[in-house]
């Protein structure tokens, strides 16, 4: 069965992996996760914990690394919205296959909205993940935890996500 | 290591060169190093105050600051900046999130 996609952004593939959740996600997801070359380039720079993780699970083929063929699209996207490389790549590809896009950036997010890729944060996942009986209570406000360090969601955020986990 | 083989003049104020000045006699390192480094350290204030006010993604942020995505992560967290993503944000992502896992 060939599974459909789902791209990610590098910033919200180093939470999920600083977070300590990115094999749960992974594990559950309906889709494939994927990423494109850049997106691999600036999540496996550094010799870190996070960094180590995501070149792994590559390897191993649980995280799908793609290229895009639009370079145009992508310098267009880049420079319309703001973005860093990997953002704008992850953006390209999703609108040259389709797919929706895992980004907890504001101007990611914002850019998702005018080109009508669907988008979703590490939270909503994490919350599903709760919800469909992956994560306990307890492990599920373990992660927000740590997801909170490095996310750095608002008060607003956290306050809706503390009565998800009710 | 980075090759250093660019000049560029630049005028400053007195008081600035001063401020260079002290800087290189208190960390023992010669007036070049001082401004080389104030200007690695001034890309990144500029990369995050960008990203605080909300002009330019986290991944620009990284780039223009010359650090890792990693680590401007880690840099955000520490100087306690909040993401800009809003509550509104979070509500839309329950639906592709719903379809996804």
């Amino acid at each position: 069965m060939i599974l459909q996609m789902i791209a990610i952004d590098s910033s919200s593939l180093i939470l999920m992996a600083k977070a300590g959740i990115l094999d749960k996600i992974i594990k559950n997801l309906k889709r494939k996760l994927t990423i494109t070359n850049q997106i691999y380039n600036e999540t496996t720079k550094i010799e870190a914990f996070d960094s180590k993780i995501i070149k792994k699970r590559v390897e191993e083929k649980a995280i799908e690394r793609k290229i895009i063929r639009n370079i145009k699209l992508f310098n267009k996207i880049k420079e319309d919205f703001n973005l860093g490389n990997g953002e704008a790549e992850a953006i390209a590809f999703c609108l040259e296959n389709e797919t929706g896009l895992i980004t907890d950036d504001k101007k990611a997010m914002n850019a998702c909205r005018i080109l009508r890729i669907k988008f979703t944060t590490v939270p909503n996942l994490l919350i599903r993940l709760y919800k469909k009986g992956v994560v306990t209570k307890t492990e599920a406000n373990f992660y927000l935890r740590k997801l909170q360090k490095f996310g750095r969601y608002s008060a607003e955020i956290m306050e809706e996500l503390g009565e998800e986990l009710k | 290591m980075r090759i250093m083989e660019n000049v560029l003049t630049v005028r400053l104020p007195k008081e600035d060169l001063e401020v260079v000045k002290q800087i290189s006699i208190s960390t023992k390192k010669d007036k070049s190093t001082t401004v080389r480094e104030l200007v690695e350290q001034g890309k990144i204030y500029f990369a995050v105050m960008q990203y605080k006010e909300g002009k330019i993604s986290i991944g620009r942020a990284a780039g223009i600051s010359g650090l890792t995505l990693s680590e401007m992560i880690d840099l955000l967290s520490k100087l306690g900046i909040n993401s800009n993503i809003e509550l509104d944000d979070y509500l839309e992502g329950k639906k592709l999130a719903e379809e996804v896992i």
